[in-house]
């Protein structure tokens, strides 16, 4: 089977700074897996590279079996960190922005996920409060039909109830022919939701296994492992 | 019917676990149809490969079948779905001796507290 | 694509744009009434005549601030959607890195024509005069202004605004895709303005060298021709033959000027494909 996501070798440097050291993965389809690892490990620099902010210095990335450039851009639904839509625009505004520049927008799903969640699509984007602006961004990027799904850190800084919102929206979008990776420090929330985990640590490949290997062979959980590999 | 899941156990154990239980009590009834794995994945809380495994597990031991685009059901009443009780209580009652024995209380005196609570019960009822 | 990015752009400027040229026309509209008022009405305390020199003073400062404006908006916008948080947004779109740079050229460029166009506009309300343009026109050609000079004087003039916008558009570029050493924060926009003074002096340099060429090269015919003579010629001879000699330098002004400005265009949206760097 053809590897979904393809990374080989990729390598970035930040002057004496280590971003990522000869990192190679291969992630299939289907899958929901974690990229885990403490701040500055690594993980958004590669997220970074597959949604084609950031360009290695050695290396390539294949997304369904394409370099990034445009047309990967096309099937790979990033959502970052932090907000990134224009303060100014209205909630129908947005939507109407992802219908025209991505093919792949369902709209009747983005607009019944905004309406369970009690919004009015006439409020600026400015009018909403943090959480309310971050289950925007979720919704969209959920709402579109990509074969790659990039969440980082997803869940930071939001209420226990909006997580729940946020996973089951992840597994409610779940296909066989796209993959979601997420990345976050926040292990013990989704470990149920994932298939399998990557430790990423001090910008390489620590570890690449199944949530079941992970506690079949050490009898704990990952978020216990992680501790571990993390211990300072 | 909420699913509780610890993070020691791989999840799908688990998961099979859970509907071993309500096929057990009853909720799952014999012949009924179950949610899409989707449905039931996102009811758990789990990943769906996680899920679909364990179904398939389930499958395997007879305690669920799949009929080609229907879906699947809770296995017909037989001796499976009955073998399944037997076997959780026996696990229920392993559970409970184990627990009494790193108590220092053997078979024989968890039997005398069952009896003095159950006299306790009757009288409460009078 | 590229249409669509342009639609964006429009539309996410038009809203200030628009409502700058609407102050700026009612501005003008007042200094307009009170002109009329003015030149009307018999005013013995001379008072009307200040209040008129004022309203048209107002509108003429708010003119220039709009023209100003709309340049200065058109450049921080291209600075905040392309390399602040929206960024993270733009370059993941399936889109091609010279579209997000094209549409606000365009963009850019449309804007501030327009706002010349309304200065335009405004100024002749507001000091109630249009200027004759034909009779202006024909003035200069009896004086011995060639033909081509009007078209060419507004062809470069045209040319100088997105060759202007372009200039602070590669600054930002080369500044904020500035290769950080460590990890530690560098002031981006501090890179933006030391690009925008080193690309400066550089086409200075560029320009005032490719002038020198030009003059060493037709030296023969600056020196003896009879452009010292004409000195004392009168009327249009002298002036055809002063015009003739600035045929080659306006040549070399709109061949540099293009030159320069794809040339650091090109550079700059390649510098922006492989060397993104948001923070």
């Amino acid at each position: 089977m053809e590897e979904l996501i393809r990374c080989r070798g990729l390598s970035k440097r930040y002057g004496k700074v280590l971003g990522l050291e000869d990192l190679s993965l291969s992630i299939p389809a289907g899958k929901i897996v974690g990229i885990l690892g403490p701040n500055g490990s690594g993980k958004t620099t590669l997220i970074k590279m597959l949604c084609g902010l950031l360009v290695p210095e050695a290396g390539e990335v294949l997304i369904d079996g394409k370099p990034v450039g445009t047309e990967s851009k096309a099937v790979v639904s990033y959502l970052p960190e932090r907000p990134y839509f224009s303060d100014a625009m209205r909630i129908s505004e947005v939507v109407d922005f992802f219908e025209e520049f991505y093919g792949d927008f369902r709209r009747e799903t983005a607009e019944r996920m905004l309406q369970t969640l009690g919004l009015d699509f006439d409020k600026k984007i400015s009018a909403l409060s943090k959480g309310n602006r971050e289950k925007v961004q979720l919704v969209l990027v959920m709402s579109r039909e990509a074969k790659v799904y990039l969440l980082d850190e997803p869940m930071g800084g939001v209420d226990p109830a909006a997580r729940d919102f946020i996973l089951k929206t992840i597994l409610t979008n779940y296909n066989e022919d796209a993959s979601v990776l997420i990345s976050t420090h926040l292990i013990s929330d989704v470990e149920n939701v994932l298939d399998d985990v990557i430790f990423i640590k001090q910008g390489r490949l620590a570890l690449y296994k199944s949530v079941d290997e992970i506690r079949m062979e050490k009898n704990k959980s990952v978020d216990a492992l992680f501790r571990e590999v993390f211990a300072c | 019917m909420g699913w509780k899941f610890s993070d020691d156990v791989p999840l799908y154990q688990q998961i099979m676990d859970g509907i071993k239980q309500r096929i057990a009590t009853g909720d799952w009834a014999p012949g009924q149809k179950l949610p899409s794995v989707r449905e039931l994945a996102v009811e758990a809380g789990v990943n769906p490969n996680t899920m679909q495994k364990a179904l398939a597990e389930l499958e395997r031991e007879g305690l669920l079948y799949a009929k080609r685009t229907a879906g699947r059901f809770v296995a017909e009443r037989d001796e499976i779905t009955e073998g399944l009780q037997e076997e959780m209580l026996q696990s229920y009652v392993k559970e409970f001796l184990d627990n009494m024995e790193s108590l220092g209380y053997s078979l024989k005196d968890a039997a005398a507290l069952l009896q003095r609570m159950s006299q306790q019960e009757e009288r409460k009822g009078e | 694509m590229l249409g669509k990015l342009l639609k964006y752009d429009l539309k996410r400027q038009a809203k200030l744009l628009l409502a700058a040229y609407l102050v700026v026309g009612l501005t003008a509209g007042i200094s307009a009434i009170f002109r009329l008022v003015n030149a009307n009405f018999e005013d013995a305390t001379g008072v009307m005549n200040i209040v008129s020199g004022l309203t048209s003073g107002m509108a003429t400062l708010a003119i220039v601030v709009m023209v100003a404006g709309t340049l200065i908006y058109t450049v921080l916008y291209f600075r905040k959607n392309l390399f602040k948080d929206e960024g993270y947004l733009m370059h993941t779109l399936p889109v091609k890195s010279w579209q997000l740079y094209f549409s606000k050229l365009i963009a850019g460029t449309l804007y501030s024509y327009l706002s010349i166009l309304v200065a335009i506009a405004a100024l002749c309300l507001a000091f109630l005069h249009i200027p004759n343009l034909p009779e202006i026109i024909s003035q200069a050609l009896a004086a011995g202004v060639p033909e081509w000079f009007f078209a060419v004087t507004l062809f470069i003039l045209a040319l100088s605004m997105p060759v202007c916008l372009i200039q602070f558009y590669v600054s930002l570029v080369f500044g904020y895709t500035v290769r950080t050493n460590t990890k530690t924060p560098v002031n981006k926009d501090l890179m933006s303005v030391i690009s925008y003074i080193v690309l400066y002096m550089a086409q200075q340099i560029i320009s005032l060298g490719a002038i020198l060429i030009w003059a060493l090269a037709n030296i023969g015919s600056i020196t003896d021709s009879d452009l010292l003579d004409s000195v004392e010629m009168a009327g249009t001879q002298a002036a055809t033959e002063v015009f003739g000699m600035f045929k080659g330098i306006y040549a070399i002004t709109i061949v540099l000027m293009v030159f320069l400005s794809v040339g650091l265009s090109v550079l700059s949206v390649w510098r922006m494909k492989k060397h993104l760097d948001l923070s």
